[in-house]
């Protein structure tokens, strides 16, 4: 009766999309497709959250703990809070350093169509590279003595050669450098689609007013690459943060946990201790801490473009 | 009007002189990693660096190759067939049903999608772990690494905005004309979600060929192992040998290298259309 209704109010939709209330049996295709994403995402989401609160080491029968996994991560656990550290480090310095250069690069690259097919590849190359291909390559350019290939070069400069990855001060920043070049191409791409985005006319019309190209570049470039900046500074720090196979493969988290990440102690708690449950707690703080992160960002950054 | 000729010159060179640099810098690691590939171990570890080896050897690889490669690389391409099929197919009918049908709770699943794209991997790994080993025995079989990839909540996010701008009369039409929905759905809508889905599997299989965490939590023999465990496991006992660890980096780097070299304008495209990191 309300179909009806419904019919002779919306004639020209009613007629042939199905009528809202009545499912179609099409629909059943979702049982399956929700069904294993049910089983393999979301049941484990909730899993580790419950896990979080027990202590549980394979053999041993869970035993239910309440926030003792979690007071002991904060407490009790210097490696833990050590890893945040280096983990939040990396993922600033990484994510800022690597904007700049890829707006650098895609700025430079925008004004001059020349070549511009063969600098975009050059430049992305790297981001097609597997994770561990750049792991162990860039273990042996990073070598320490003369004979690694950076010091080398380095040595044409005349500068000494340099302990990139077995000096704690010198490690992230060096993981930082193949986060830049491994990712670079990426983000530069993104800002390039971002540049082709704004109008000529408003360069055109600046230029008339006598404008130089720093101001172009403060005044029109920067506030219309808002959007850009917003999505790729986001999603950017999300994934340096969740780092794993380089720091893994390369330094295996040393010297004495200098570059040990937050996920590389999740599974190093998880499958090498087999403390589970606690393994879930410092999982679930990383996922409040990556929430955070995110809002604090979302909102820092919406704040400096609402005018 | 010469003035600005000179200085538009100045920067023009200016301009170049840094992006040759820059393309200097990206590529030096490339040109090192083919070098110390094929080079004899005598001019590996040298200083001065030898930039043009004397001699070329492709020894390295046949020996990397031999350790096993090959069922690295068929579990990698086994893996990655089975998990793109099913990515490019259940996100555009979720995508689909998602767009433009009414059913109960159509809000509620969506967010559940959606929460389950946004946490990230290490808040699974050990429930997860308990599903696929201890529930399901999928310890060291290519289907630990398969099932959990099959369903990509962002693919089906991604499908669902971009299905949802088919306008609905071309889905009319071809109910009118007596269309199923599975027809409407293969002959309409697959075909007219070509670029969105092409970028989906581009990313999906770079993303998936580079899974290192979880296929190195659930394998445990050379049986199931991918090729980039298998790769870090071959070099472990053997950083001392330079040019056999480089060689099998290599050898995991090039069907990537081919499938970019051969898809290099839909990879750009796709990055713009998704903005996907993986």
């Amino acid at each position: 009766m309300i179909n009806a209704l419904r019919r002779t109010d919306q004639p020209t939709t009613a007629e042939t999309t199905p009528p809202r209330g009545k499912t179609r049996p099409f629909v059943l295709w979702l049982i399956p497709i929700l069904g294993l994403l049910f089983v393999f995402n979301l049941l484990p989401i909730f899993g580790s959250f419950v896990l979080s609160f027990f202590q549980y080491e394979m053999l041993q029968p869970l035993k239910f703990i309440g926030l003792d996994n979690y007071i002991y991560a904060f407490t009790k656990d210097p490696v833990f809070l050590r890893t945040i550290v280096n983990t939040l480090y990396y993922a600033v310095l990484s994510v800022i350093a690597g904007m700049a250069f890829s707006l650098i690069a895609a700025q430079l690259i925008f004004t001059r169509p020349r070549l511009q097919g063969f600098f975009r590849s050059a430049y992305f190359l790297p981001v097609i590279t597997p994770m561990v291909s750049i792991a162990i390559v860039w273990r042996f350019i990073l070598q320490p003595s003369r004979f690694g290939f950076l010091n080398g070069i380095l040595g044409y400069l005349n500068l000494p050669p340099q302990p990139w990855l077995t000096s704690s001060h010198l490690v992230i920043p060096s993981l930082v450098i193949i986060g830049i070049w491994s990712g670079l191409g990426y983000t530069m791409v993104l800002f390039l689609a971002g540049l082709s985005g704004i109008p000529s006319t408003f360069y055109e019309a600046a230029r008339i007013d006598g404008a130089n190209s720093w101001g172009m570049f403060w005044k029109i470039t920067w506030p219309l690459l808002s959007p850009t900046v917003l999505f790729t500074s986001v999603t950017g720090t999300i994934s340096a943060l969740q780092i794993f196979a380089i720091p893994y493969i390369m330094t295996r988290g040393g010297p004495e946990n200098a570059s040990r990440m937050v996920v590389m102690w999740i599974q190093d708690t998880g499958f090498a201790q087999f403390r589970m449950g606690y393994a879930s707690a410092i999982a679930y703080i990383f996922f409040v801490f990556i929430l955070v992160l995110t809002l604090i960002e979302l909102r820092y950054l919406r704040t400096q473009w609402s005018y | 009007m010469t003035y600005h000729k000179t200085t538009d010159r100045f920067f023009s060179g200016l301009t170049y002189g840094l992006l040759f640099l820059g393309a200097l810098v990206m590529l030096m690691p490339f040109y090192w990693t083919l070098i110390t590939s094929v080079k004899i171990p005598a001019e590996t570890i040298t200083y001065p660096i030898i930039w043009i080896p004397s001699e070329i050897t492709f020894a390295h690889f046949a020996k990397a190759w031999h350790a096993n490669f090959p069922i690295y690389y068929r579990n990698s391409i086994l893996v990655a067939a089975l998990v793109l099929t099913s990515n490019v197919l259940t996100s555009a009918l979720a995508g689909f049903i998602f767009a433009k049908y009414e059913f109960p709770f159509k809000n509620a699943l969506f967010i559940m999608v959606l929460m389950t794209m946004m946490v990230p991997f290490a808040v699974l790994l050990i429930p997860l772990y308990f599903v696929v080993v201890q529930a399901l025995h999928l310890k060291d079989t290519l289907w630990a690494m398969i099932l959990p990839a099959l369903i990509s909540p962002f693919g089906i996010f991604l499908m669902r905005q971009f299905i949802e701008s088919i306008p609905d009369e071309l889905i009319d039409a071809m109910r009118i004309d007596g269309a199923s929905d599975m027809r409407i759905f293969s002959q309409l809508i697959l075909p007219l979600c070509k670029p969105a889905l092409s970028a989906l599997a581009i990313f999906h299989f770079i993303w998936i060929w580079n899974d290192f965490l979880w296929p190195l939590i659930v394998t445990d023999s050379d049986k199931s192992r991918t090729l980039p465990v298998g790769v870090v496991l071959f070099a472990l006992p053997r950083w001392q040998q330079f040019n056999l660890v480089v060689a099998a980096s290599v050898l995991v780097l090039l069907p990537l290298l081919i499938f970019y070299l051969i898809f290099q304008r839909q990879f750009v495209e796709g990055i713009v259309l998704t903005g996907l990191k993986y």
